[in-house]
């Protein structure tokens, strides 16, 4: 920040006035006080702009705060496993995600979307330990997760059943309306910032 | 009950063909064989077979409500063996719902071909041949991903080795099944090869190409099928070894399905 006078002419006759120091000392402290003055309110404004900038930049962090905890809530409130649906779209997932000695458990685990490992095992007449093994190894690759209240593995692979198929559709056109709503919301707070910095 | 799957880099081959045929003579041995047209992008089984299904696979795959029963055309009345089919649409709508199918769908698709496979298992089938679609097609890995046995079909005369290498490096290192190279349709300086048996010429060019596919392809070739005037005449018409049984075509049919069986 530069303090300067607003008077160009200032500096010349704040010049003359140093010179003329010791032969009018009452002009040169009228002159003195004229300088400050014009340096003082230029720092006002100065200063003004300063504040005015600050309270924009609040005014964008706050909407940029009230952004992200919408957006951590809508997270939070989405379904647990939700980014893990899609790890086995198809037979070349099944090829390239899983080890050999782990496909024939995975096939058994898309057909049957959750599954305890007694039920594994019956299916594939190994024992259900072995299985109990292969199921946690599929866990550790990410494949599988645990139910938390059964205890059963589950794999995000869905069957899509005629009242299924209407509930995907209800979820879709939530989404959709949810998505919407964020907009507008994000929106609104643009135009309350812009408001504030007017 | 093991699977067979015939596969190719490319098309015009003639997987579909030889899939007909081995599931025929699979059939005509005693055991009930069902033969899966998985080769959504060119289906070519039901012209082979003469008929028009109504209710294909692709249904299948959409439909939750669908069976494999709903899907089997039995062959058992017409040619007195346990053949049954299941064919993929000609409807050009239906093999665009295959194409644009996305993520979830094709979840559920794998998700019914593995129903399907379980179900045939259950109601008795010994054997079950898949004829895929060429390359590395969503579909046709779904059906490889099952099989017990893959036979790479290779037209003799006009493959892409540099191509085919790279498919068999990159997918069939991954698949947990028997993988064989069948070279079909193998022209002979001797044409046609008398009672399909090669000269002794014409077998020593044979051996040569079939060390050069196994040492390219790190593959065993478990035949290789002469080229046969009167196969290539009767075309797409009909399943060859249903009306001639004792055709060298038919017999090599036969050799294959043992070889198959004795390494399943």
């Amino acid at each position: 920040m530069t303090i300067r006078p607003n008077n160009s002419d200032t500096d010349e006759s704040f010049a003359n006035s140093s010179r003329s120091k010791p032969d009018n000392t009452l002009q040169y402290m009228i002159n003195l006080q004229k300088d400050l003055k014009t340096a003082a309110d230029s720092l006002r404004l100065e200063l003004l702009g300063i504040h005015k900038e600050i309270e924009e930049i609040k005014a964008t962090v706050s909407v940029l705060k009230d952004s992200i905890e919408y957006l951590c809530d809508r997270k939070a409130l989405e379904k647990p496993g939700d980014d893990t649906v899609g790890a086995i779209t198809s037979g070349l997932d099944l090829l390239q995600k899983a080890p050999q000695h782990l496909r024939r458990t995975l096939q058994v685990m898309v057909q049957l979307n959750s599954a305890t490992a007694s039920q594994v095992a019956r299916r594939t007449g190994k024992s259900r330990s072995l299985e109990s093994d292969y199921l946690n190894q599929l866990e550790r690759l990410g494949i599988l997760s645990r139910k938390d209240d059964t205890g059963k593995h589950v794999i995000f692979v869905h069957e899509r059943t005629r009242s299924e198929e209407a509930d995907e559709e209800n979820e879709e056109n939530e989404r959709n309306n949810d998505e919407d709503s964020t907009r507008e919301k994000i929106q609104q707070m643009q135009q309350t910032a812009r408001d504030a910095r007017q | 009950m093991k699977i067979i799957s015939f596969h190719s880099y490319k098309g015009g081959t003639g997987k579909t063909h030889l899939s007909a045929n081995l599931a025929t003579i699979l059939a005509r041995k005693g055991f009930k064989t069902a033969i899966l047209d998985l080769d959504f992008r060119g289906p070519n089984l039901q012209t082979l077979c003469g008929i028009e299904s109504e209710v294909t696979i692709n249904d299948l795959l959409f439909d939750p409500d669908l069976t494999g029963q709903d899907i089997l055309v039995s062959f058992e009345d017409q040619y007195k063996i346990p053949l049954f089919a299941a064919f993929a649409s000609t409807d050009f709508r239906k093999m665009g719902d295959i194409v644009r199918a996305d993520k979830k769908q094709r979840q559920r698709s794998l998700k019914r071909i593995l129903r399907l496979r379980d179900e045939l298992s259950e109601n008795g089938f010994d054997y079950t041949i898949i004829d895929t679609s060429p390359g590395v097609q969503m579909e046709s890995i779904d059906g490889l991903v099952i099989s017990d046995a893959t036979c790479l079909v290779l037209k003799a005369d006009d493959f892409d080795i540099s191509g085919t290498k790279s498919m068999v490096t990159q997918l069939y290192s991954l698949l947990d099944s028997k993988n064989y190279v069948v070279l079909n349709r193998v022209v002979a300086e001797t044409c046609p090869p008398e009672e399909g048996v090669w000269s002794s010429a014409d077998l020593k060019l044979v051996e040569k190409f079939e060390k050069t596919i196994k040492d390219e392809m790190r593959m065993d070739v478990i035949t290789s099928i002469p080229c046969f005037c009167e196969v290539a005449r009767e075309g797409s018409r009909n399943i060859f070894s249903l009306k001639h049984p004792e055709h060298p075509f038919s017999q090599y049919i036969e050799k294959l399905g043992n070889a198959l069986l004795k390494g399943l």
